[in-house]
């Protein structure tokens, strides 16, 4: 039987506040730059050979507002984190779990130059369980698979009276969870190819 | 005095042209590239005197570029710039500084002129 602790867990919790923030701080520089920029051709007026002209002043406004967007979208995707604990059992949406889970490892992703395949069956229902502990043990999972510069697909379908995550990066793979800490849910290997991470529906 | 010529590597593209933008009106002569392949080049055209080098790019570990660019400028400065907020971090050691995004420009000239005091060896 594998191990797993809250130590781990909160290993886990500390690691995605670390790649959240790391984020955040990029989002904010690239705003701080451009709108320092907009500023500096106020301040700078004098001195420039030509004024800017309106797309460039509007290509750069669009730019901080998506900049702004992308930092509100994984601020949500921070707060829905954190309040997955604020019970130890509730309802939840696997795909939406899952969807949030990889949003907020974004930052390793890219470092790594590794993309994300996701397939979320629709027909999925809400199971009762911890979500913050299924969060966990995907990240171990996705972990385990993750090569640089190689995808990982990750699906969800119902078999067997069951939810399952499948994840794949086309690599052998040799993981297993069974820890009492994620029961009922419980991650193995088929085939060395593929990992999936069972719960019970 | 001609200008400071400074390299910008980072894979944040709209970081870094906006910073060229506001390096260059401060009377720097600056340029950016957005990963690692094409810093090696431009090291070779641009040949900067100080380089804000981000410390996590895509395929790149920082501890091998620095050394390259070392390699190819040897008395070339280098300055990280993160958003990784961990100046323990070993790394830090072999670079002239280190700064945390968002920067203050203001600030982040302050550890340019440093740098290239250091490199007439004022400091």
């Amino acid at each position: 039987m594998t191990n797993c602790s809250q130590q781990d867990h909160l290993a886990f919790i500390g690691k995605i506040l670390s790649l959240y923030t790391h984020e955040q701080k990029n989002h904010l520089a690239i705003i701080n730059e451009q709108a320092g920029f907009l500023g500096d051709m106020i301040e700078f007026s004098e001195t420039l050979s030509a004024l800017p002209e309106a797309g460039q002043l509007l290509s750069i406004i669009k730019s901080i507002d998506a900049q702004i967007k992308k930092s509100s979208d994984m601020a949500k995707s921070l707060n829905s984190f954190g309040h997955r604990m604020d019970t130890a059992l509730c309802s939840f949406s696997v795909n939406d779990c899952v969807k949030e889970t990889l949003a907020l490892l974004h930052r390793f992703t890219a470092q790594k130059r590794i993309t994300i395949e996701g397939g979320y069956a629709p027909d999925i229902t809400h199971v009762t369980g911890s979500p913050s502990t299924l969060q966990l043990l995907l990240f171990r999972a996705v972990m385990a698979v993750a090569e640089e510069n190689a995808p990982i697909h990750i699906k969800t379908f119902n078999a067997d009276n069951s939810i399952i995550i499948g994840i794949t990066s086309g690599s052998p793979v040799d993981f297993m969870e069974d820890s009492d800490y994620f029961k009922p849910m419980r991650a193995i290997t088929i085939n060395g190819r593929e990992i999936n991470i069972i719960i019970p529906a | 005095m001609p200008p400071v010529k400074l390299l910008i590597i980072d894979d944040e593209e709209d970081y870094a042209s906006a910073l060229v933008e506001r390096l260059n009106l401060r009377r720097f002569d600056a340029a950016a590239v957005y990963n690692a392949k094409d810093a090696l080049a431009a090291v070779e055209t641009h040949r900067p005197g100080v380089i804000l080098l981000d410390l996590f790019m895509p395929g790149m570990e920082a501890k091998d570029m620095i050394k390259t660019l070392k390699d190819a400028i040897p008395d070339v400065e280098i300055i990280i710039v993160s958003g990784h907020a961990d100046p323990a971090l070993d790394i830090i050691k072999s670079a002239f500084d280190y700064i945390i995004k968002p920067i203050e420009i203001n600030d982040l000239i302050e550890k340019v002129n440093m740098a290239v005091s250091k490199q007439k060896g004022a400091v």
